[in-house]
């Protein structure tokens, strides 16, 4: 395929989990996108933990198949191990979890993109530096360069090359250049992107070595098995595709930790070869024992990268030890003490872009034309990425459409939360997913994803009639469910208390609707079948909604009304040449925090540690004033 | 984009902070007039809108007669705000303004954050810019400097206290939410028991910040002094003697002080009010009953209070002992009239003895200053004193979350529901530094827990 020297409307660079549904949305929006990878057979590669999902992260997925994304299909169809944590917690709370057969995602992801090819482009091919017009605050992408396929003119990019910017790969004291294990890095593009003065971090990440399944003795380790039935992402999945794996726990020891603190000045992390910040929540084991010196044991988790579990991921052993040590250390674990490496574990360090810089559309403000996505933007996780990525891609695309950019808010979903965090507060760590970064995380849950989305992603042309048809259906299903449960009342007959008591439930006293009832039941609807019948002709998603709705009362709405009320500061806007510095009445420290951080919305100042509720109100009116006079 | 302003109701004080003879507390947005009627009883017809109205506002739990006000209500958009607007012009005290303030706000007004009211007027086009821009830099200028102060305090002893509470709420939040985002990691957290307990220990830690609020005024606001005792004990006397003016009216007649009648002092840089009250009097004339309430009503809003006794008359009437054990930590006992020679002090074990007086003529004046000092100094020097509305409302809200989700979580509810509540009350707390709970909730986590894989 020589696709080259034709003017595309997007042009997405990097082909992980961020540039896959970047360059997935572009095409579903409906404009000319083009993916730009070094080779199609390792779109949407897994370079560290074979799985997707979790709290936070599931939610994001969640998302993205609410807007027509690829990620949850690819995930449910290259799943090997199914399960729903935080079952025993409420439901806002609760996420899915899947772990990956890492080889078949990566198969399943090029499928998906290559359903694309109708209206899309996949160019194997590296792209070494950006073309623009303009300059200050006023540039505009032209086109991008491409190491084969020479120049591109295109209306945007969304670069997307994750830990690839000037990557470096760590092993103890061996340092390769990469990206990922035996990738090169993109150092020309890192280049050209140093050139357009975008302010850049140096941000660290590592893995754990890689076992051999066949090495391992599982016999005396505590299984950890998938659910049963198993919970999927997509709508559309409806059994598991590929033969389930069970996961198993050991646990680190006394002598393991020994071996970690005799060898700790070997550690590339603390040799001093690394300058790049880690994240808190994902650390070396090295790490791990030097920060909490008093626990004496840590689990791992043995978890299989692929459907025969010839590749096993101990995850929580993340480290950039030098070879023999990672040997050392592994031999140590009970049930691996034979155990073969296969591929060493690593650290990377890589150049990110302050997320600052961009604007809540993921465009880069004052330069219109580039996007960034992924793990370039300081993030963490799959999920992150292809959230970031969707949004990005969509976005170019509706801007070359001329139609206005999607900005979710933070009380509609969890990407609506990352993306403002990343832009209004910026990075100095990788950023994850937590719910707790969710002020309103009751509203933010996996099983209404697609309702909270649905009325964004028809506009964008992200879904299509059907897929919304569905959504409103459930909706519509709820709501009727919800208003006959209120409205039939159960009257304390004889006949009923009877029925009451051969189901096992209390009598009724007085008339009683079947939503006291089933608030007296802890809102288990099962129990009310002897009552009212037609509960069982309800499909699941609907009675979960509905026992979501009776589980959550009151505090549902509460946080609604809150989040209308700050809301409607994210409604106002300051324009991009907003002058923070010389409003009178401002604190000198407020000016300051303000001109660093540069809010886009009145909103986002709000949220910025040490803005007074006083400075708020002079911003409104400033904020007026400055859109006021051009 | 400027529609989506908020339509919620907004109030706040209106006039200057202090003592003055009248206040006025101010609300606006499209139910300002439902909620004065919910507040201020006037009769039905006088609500008509543009007139003054006489009205009471009453304690809905006890009845009690709270204030005496005048009202006025105009629809919008003539109005300051160009919204519907309604005033409760009160008598004069912060703390009076405050406590209508507060049930203006149980209503379902929300208290107006600075500078709101003048950022509506100027989105309704009721002022210009540049007259929005000066009475926002003035605003800003005002609020700069209370924010100093404010944050000075926080900085001393009486910020100490609050901040290893706020850290305890981190803590607590951080194991709840550690749980909830790391379901597979091995965490090792308090039990139920544990946390309840710490939970009652902020909570209530919380509400005595709250209740020193009212100490904590004392720098602002000033101090009230009121003088009780019973009819005829030189009460008044003592007021113009403090007073240094001939305020009440003093005669031999008993009860001739019916209403209270206040004056104004400075000492140490603390602005004093002294209130004379009405006499207590079991066989008062029916008049005079009221102003005996009002006298109860004065000595209960009092800072201190100085329970004034004949020490010729013998053994002090029972309503005044009663003050006296009531009111005992604010208290000064004083028995008058030492200069006479039927003068013998009153033995009021197990109270302490009073201390002896003459308002007449001067003797045991300077003692008695010296005990009204050392009572003031004992209040401000208290551990934790909040001195700002805002700190106040900040730390109630803190103190209620902390209620609600200490109730949430001995019922069993879900834990996201108990955190939900956490996050509030932490948030509330919070923003008296300007901190942001996100952040520190989740620096707490990964401080306090070993997670990742």
């Amino acid at each position: 395929m020589t696709l080259t020297r034709l003017p595309f409307d997007v042009v997405v660079i990097g082909g992980g989990h961020a540039g896959c549904e970047a360059f997935a949305a572009a095409c579903r929006v409906g404009v000319r996108a083009a993916l730009v990878t070094p080779s199609r057979q390792a779109v949407g590669t897994q370079p560290c933990n074979p799985a997707v999902g979790g709290p936070g992260k599931g939610h994001l997925v969640r998302e993205v198949v609410a807007l027509g994304g690829i990620m949850g299909e690819v995930t449910d169809r290259s799943g090997i191990q199914f399960r729903t944590l935080n079952r025993t917690r409420g439901p806002a709370v609760r996420a899915t979890r899947v772990q990956t057969d890492s080889a078949v995602y990566v198969l399943e992801m090029m499928v998906r993109l290559e359903q694309f090819l109708d209206r899309g482009t996949l160019l194997e091919d590296t792209a070494t530096a950006l073309h623009w017009k303009g300059d200050g605050p006023s540039r505009r992408i032209t086109g991008v360069q491409l190491e084969r396929s020479g120049f591109i003119p295109t209306r945007s990019v969304v670069i997307t090359t994750g830990t690839f910017l000037r990557g470096m790969l760590f092993i103890g004291d061996e340092m390769t250049p990469g990206g990922r294990r035996n990738t090169p890095p993109s150092v020309d593009l890192a280049l050209s992107l140093e050139r357009t003065g975008l302010p850049l971090i140096r941000l660290k990440t590592g893995t754990c070595p890689r076992l051999s399944g066949d090495s391992i003795d599982v016999s005396s380790l505590e299984p950890q098995p998938g659910d049963d039935p198993p919970p999927f992402f997509s709508p559309d999945t409806r059994s598991c595709a590929l033969p389930q794996r069970t996961c198993h726990l050991t646990w680190t020891g006394e002598h393991t930790h020994a071996i970690i603190r005799e060898n700790m000045h070997r550690s590339a992390m603390y040799s001093g070869l690394i300058s790049g910040t880690g994240p808190r929540y994902c650390p070396s084991i090295e790490a791990k024992i030097n920060r909490f010196a008093d626990k004496d044991r840590h689990q791992i988790f043995l978890e299989p990268e692929d459907r025969d579990g010839r590749i096993i991921y101990p995850s929580g052993l993340s480290t950039s030890f030098p070879r023999d040590v990672q040997e050392a250390m592994v031999h140590s674990i009970p049930g691996l003490e034979r155990a073969r490496i296969v591929r060493f574990g690593y650290a990377v360090e890589y150049d990110a872009v302050q997320p600052r810089c961009l604007s809540p559309h993921l465009e880069v403000d004052g330069f219109a034309g580039l996007f960034l996505a992924g793990q370039i933007l300081g993030t963490s996780g799959y999920e992150e990425a292809a959230a970031l990525g969707l949004i990005a891609g969509a976005n170019a695309a509706l801007l070359a459409r001329g139609d206005a950019p999607i900005v979710l808010r933070r009380d509609q979903a969890y990407a609506g939360v990352m993306i403002d965090d990343l832009t209004g507060t910026g990075v100095d760590e990788p950023y994850r997913m937590f719910t707790s970064r969710a002020e309103y995380r009751l509203l933010l849950r996996e099983d209404n994803a697609d309702e909270r989305l649905l009325a964004e992603g028809l506009r964008a042309g992200l879904i299509d009639e059907t897929a919304a048809r569905r959504v409103r259906q459930v909706t519509d299903a709820v709501k009727a469910a919800g208003d006959r449960l209120r409205e039939t009342v159960v009257t304390p007959s004889s006949a009923n208390n009877a029925t009451l008591r051969e189901a096992g439930l209390d009598e009724v006293k007085k008339p009683s609707s079947l939503l006291d009832l089933a608030r007296r039941e802890g809102c288990a609807l099962a129990r009310l079948l002897p009552l009212a019948p037609w509960l069982g002709e309800l499909d699941d998603r609907t009675r979960t909604r509905l026992e979501v709705d009776i589980r959550y009362e009151g505090y549902l709405g509460r946080q609604e009304a809150q989040a209308k009320r700050l809301g409607e500061m994210d409604t106002v806007k300051f324009p991009p040449q907003m002058v923070f510095r010389g409003i009178s009445g401002l604190r000198g420290e407020v000016v300051e925090k303000l001109e660093q951080l540069r809010p886009a919305t009145l909103g986002q100042a709000s949220r910025i540690p040490g803005i007074t509720p006083a400075a708020i109100e002079i911003l409104r009116v400033y904020a007026k004033r400055q859109s006021a006079t051009p | 984009m400027y529609e989506a302003l908020p339509t919620d109701t907004i109030a706040a004080i209106a006039t200057a902070p202090g003592q003055a003879a009248l206040g006025i507390i101010r609300i606006s947005g499209p139910a300002a007039g439902d909620l004065l009627q919910q507040v201020v009883q006037t009769s039905r017809h006088c609500l008509s809108p543009d007139t003054m109205a006489f009205g009471r506002v009453f304690d809905r739990t006890s009845g009690a007669l709270v204030d005496e006000v005048m009202c006025f209500f105009r629809r919008g958009p003539r109005t300051a705000t160009g919204e519907d607007v309604a005033e409760i012009h009160a008598h004069g005290g912060p703390l009076v303004l405050r406590d209508i303030l507060a049930r203006v706000c149980a209503a379902g007004a929300r208290a107006a954050l600075p500078g709101e009211f003048t950022s509506r007027a100027f989105f309704n086009g009721r002022m210009d810019l540049t007259r929005a821009e000066a009475v926002m830099a003035l605003i800003g200028a005002k609020s700069e400097q209370a924010a100093r102060v404010a944050a000075r305090q926080l900085e001393g002893a009486i910020g100490k206290g609050l901040e290893d509470t706020y850290d305890a709420l981190t803590d607590i939040r951080g194991q709840l939410e550690a749980g909830l985002d790391h379901p597979d990691e091995d965490l090792v957290g308090p039990s139920l028991e544990t946390i309840a307990l710490s939970l009652d220990n902020i909570r209530s830690t919380l509400e005595r910040a709250c209740q020193s609020f009212r100490r904590g005024t004392l720098l602002t606001r000033g101090a009230r002094i009121v003088i009780a005792g019973p009819s005829n004990a030189g009460k008044s006397s003592l007021f113009n003697r403090l007073a240094g003016a001939d305020r009440a009216i003093v005669d031999a007649e008993p009860g001739t002080t019916r209403d209270v009648v206040e004056a104004i002092g400075e000492r140490n840089g603390i602005p004093l009010t002294f209130c004379d009250t009405a006499g207590l009097r079991g066989d008062a004339p029916r008049v005079e009953q009221q102003g005996i309430e009002r006298a109860k009503q004065a000595a209960a809003a009092a800072d201190i209070l100085l329970l004034v006794m004949d020490g010729t008359a013998g053994t002090p009437p029972e309503d005044v002992l009663e003050l006296a054990r009531l009111f005992a930590d604010r208290s000064i006992l004083i028995a008058n009239k030492c200069d006479l020679p039927a003068f013998s002090p009153p033995d009021m074990s197990p109270l302490p003895s009073p201390l002896c007086i003459s308002a007449r003529s001067g003797d045991g004046l300077v003692p008695l200053m010296g005990r009204i000092d050392a009572l003031l100094q004992s209040d401000i020097m208290g551990d934790v004193v909040l001195t700002t509305g805002r700190q106040h409302d900040a730390v109630d809200d803190a103190c209620r979350h902390t209620a609600a989700a200490l109730a949430l979580l001995l019922e069993k509810r879900d834990p996201e529901l108990v955190a939900l509540e956490l996050r509030r009350a932490q948030e509330a707390f919070a923003s008296l530094w300007g901190r942001h709970a996100s952040t520190d909730v989740i620096d707490r986590i990964f401080s306090t827990f070993c997670l990742g894989k």
